[in-house]
């Protein structure tokens, strides 16, 4: 019992701190490969923000499927890590 | 597997279930009222019974054309000196023409009120070109429209950052909820009524399977208006320096006040200025005519396209001359400028400090022509060639926006979307229902089960009587009080907050039956109390005020009334009751 509480308190935080800033990174890395790709910048942002509540919600269902703690979180890592890297790139190359 | 070696879909059950009680209640405060806010425009005019007497102005071209010439009169003789007018045109839910104008020049202003547009004073006309009695002070429909959002009482970001949060639990109990579900079309058909616990389940089922796509849709999409507060992220990539370039670029403000030239010049006809309107825009009506420096060389017209007749909430804008009357500006885009009336639904909510929110839930955000607007974003030029198409992201945002307001829609869909939103609270109501009824099987029912079960009632039952009370509310207190509108506001939460406490005090079956029956009541008799206290004239226009708009309030008024007592009348105490 006490398991599981401690569980579901580092998988809501995960879901919700982290899932935020995640979908933060996804929101902003779209935008800048939209505004890559020949997007006007105006709709480059709106793409970026438009897309970011699905993204959202699935950070936030993965964090409760996800089998075990360290799955998620090594998932979430890499998503991170590349996201990343891609609006570095693109950014240095914009 | 998580939790305690459930499977994935064990999990997703988990997660709705928690989801589902973790916001369920303030969603269905949010969804009752945003379902009543479908009708905002009727409510409102329900609660000015002083002007149920007025000859109803068409909404055709013919009768916008003549609505402009009787505005333009009575605001040449009223404010001839005014920076500006603005002339609300009929439309098919808004019978009369509103009129307002800035204080005339050189005039000292008042002090702004907090109202939105500051030092407007306005009027409205019938369709005969005759003053119709000064509004009545009240928020009307618009209350529940922007309550839905801001949760009143609370500060500007608050209430639009809390809704927003909510919204998004309802997201994700939606896809967990979805992937929970085994027997998708099978639920269709199923209902089997009667059976405690399971019949609950039955219609959860159903009402979340048959209106899905409309609860994406509605939560998604408000999701969406609010998206520059809760979700800046890619806006702060893409513009680090200056975020109020972006709100410039997607929602297009008005064109500026032109500067006045001192020479006086005579007005342009406005018969064919807005005919040229129409004629760009295919026959499309008009929604309102802004006059800028009216009888001044330099004078402008600004006609705004109405967007009812459209999905999106994008508008659109055509600037003339004001004195020649031949087009300027036929691309441009154009938010409208404050409006000094009432609070356009996502906006508003005053506060300077938060323009950038307000600009973004703004309903009149359009961002048409976006990538010609961007280019210009410093200079918004007069000359602006003619519109591109909307791309795509725009025109998806301003969909979605048009969506969720529901400006769109003809009578017969407005009360499909009233219903699919009424579907939503009966989707939350059945969800927080079954989970009280399965939590007191349970052999040692869990400690929070009492109030959920207060909270049931206090959503279900009490709100909707203390919506009534509003209506109440607005024809009870006096004309000449102070604050009127506030407290027409405050008077429902007072009557909202009785009840709760009477719920959380007693939460018991005959409180259910009580609280119904007495919702039901105060909306059953709202038809005689609009007859008893509106003026006499109005009860021979109350048939045939053109539209027959007050006549249809009245009779859906009637029906929540009926909808309420068939609940209530269904827990009265029988023999053998379970």
């Amino acid at each position: 019992m006490k398991r599981l509480r401690w569980q579901v308190a580092l998988r809501a935080i995960t879901a919700i701190a982290g899932g935020y800033a995640l979908t933060a990174l996804m929101s902003a890395t779209l935008a800048v490969l939209a505004l890559t790709f020949g997007m006007a910048r105006v709709d480059a942002a709106l793409t970026g923000m438009l897309a970011s509540f699905a993204c959202y919600c699935a950070i936030i269902v993965w964090s409760f499927g996800a089998a075990t703690l360290a799955r998620l979180w090594g998932s979430l890592a890499v998503a991170t890590a590349l996201l990343w890297v891609v609006r570095a790139v693109v950014a240095a190359l914009a | 597997m998580f939790p305690a070696g459930g499977g994935w879909r064990q999990t997703m059950a988990w997660l709705h279930t928690w989801t589902g009680l973790l916001a369920g209640w303030l969603l269905l405060v949010m969804c009752l009222t945003g379902s009543a806010a479908y009708y905002r425009d009727e409510i409102s005019l329900w609660m000015q019974p002083a002007w149920h007497a007025g000859v109803a102005a068409r909404a055709t071209a013919d009768g916008q054309r003549e609505a402009a010439r009787f505005a333009l009169a009575h605001l040449q003789h009223t404010a001839p000196q005014a920076d500006s007018w603005i002339i609300d045109l009929p439309q098919p839910r808004k019978p009369y023409t509103e009129i307002s104008w800035t204080s005339a020049r050189g005039q000292e202003l008042g002090p702004g009120a907090g109202r939105p547009g500051g030092n407007f004073e306005s009027a409205t006309l019938d369709g005969a070109g005759r003053l119709l009695p000064a509004a009545r002070d009240t928020r009307g429909g618009g209350f529940f429209a922007v309550f839905h959002f801001t949760l009143h009482y609370l500060p500007v970001r608050w209430g639009r950052w809390i809704t927003s949060i909510a919204t998004m639990v309802m997201l994700v109990a939606l896809v967990s909820g979805v992937i929970t579900h085994r027997r998708f079309f099978a639920d269709f058909f199923t209902f089997r009524p009667g059976k405690g616990q399971r019949s609950w389940l039955d219609a959860h089922n159903a009402l979340a399977v048959l209106a899905l796509p409309y609860h994406a849709m509605i939560c998604y999409s408000g999701l969406a208006t609010l998206m520059l507060l809760t979700m800046p992220a890619a806006v702060n990539q893409l513009y680090p320096d200056n975020r109020g370039d972006f709100v410039r670029a997607a929602l297009p403000q008005a064109p500026p006040l032109v500067a006045a030239s001192g020479r006086p010049a005579l007005l342009a006809d406005t018969g064919p200025v807005l005919e040229q309107a129409y004629a760009r825009w295919d026959g499309s009506l008009a929604t309102r005519l802004t006059v800028q420096r009216p009888n001044d060389a330099a004078a402008r017209y600004i006609v705004q396209r109405n967007e009812a007749e459209r999905l999106s909430s994008e508008r659109q804008s055509l600037v003339f001359d004001g004195v020649v009357g031949t087009m300027i500006d036929g691309g441009g885009t154009a938010r409208s400028s404050a409006t000094p009336s009432e609070a356009s639904p996502l906006g508003t909510a005053a506060a300077a400090s938060t323009a950038s929110i307000n600009a973004a839930a703004a309903a009149a955000a359009p961002a048409s022509a976006a990538s010609t607007v961007a280019a210009s974003v410093a200079a918004p030029s007069v000359a602006e060639p003619s519109a591109a198409a909307a791309s795509a992201a725009a025109q998806t945002r301003n969909t979605l926006v048009g969506l969720h307001l529901g400006h769109f829609a003809d009578p017969l869909l407005r009360a499909l979307l009233f219903s699919c939103g009424l579907g939503a609270c009966g989707l939350m109501g059945t969800g927080v229902l079954l989970w009280t009824v399965k939590a007191r099987l349970r052999p040692r029912p869990p400690a929070g089960l009492r109030l959920a079960e207060s909270l049931n009632l206090v959503t279900l039952a009490a709100l909707p009587a203390a919506m009534a009370g509003y209506f109440w509310l607005n024809r009870l207190l006096p004309d000449t009080m102070a604050r009127r509108a506030a407290a027409e506001i405050d008077g429902f939460f007072m009557l909202w907050g009785m009840l709760a406490v009477a719920a959380l005090a007693w939460p018991s079956r005959r409180m259910w039956m009580v609280q119904l029956l007495l919702g039901a009541a105060l909306f059953a008799a709202l038809p005689v109390l609009n007859l008893v206290t509106a003026p006499a004239d109005a009860h021979v226009a109350l048939l045939d005020i053109g539209t027959g708009m007050v006549a249809a309030t009245d009779a859906g008024l009637l029906l929540c009334g009926a909808l309420l007592g068939w609940a209530g009348w269904r827990l009265r105490p029988r023999v053998g009751a379970p």
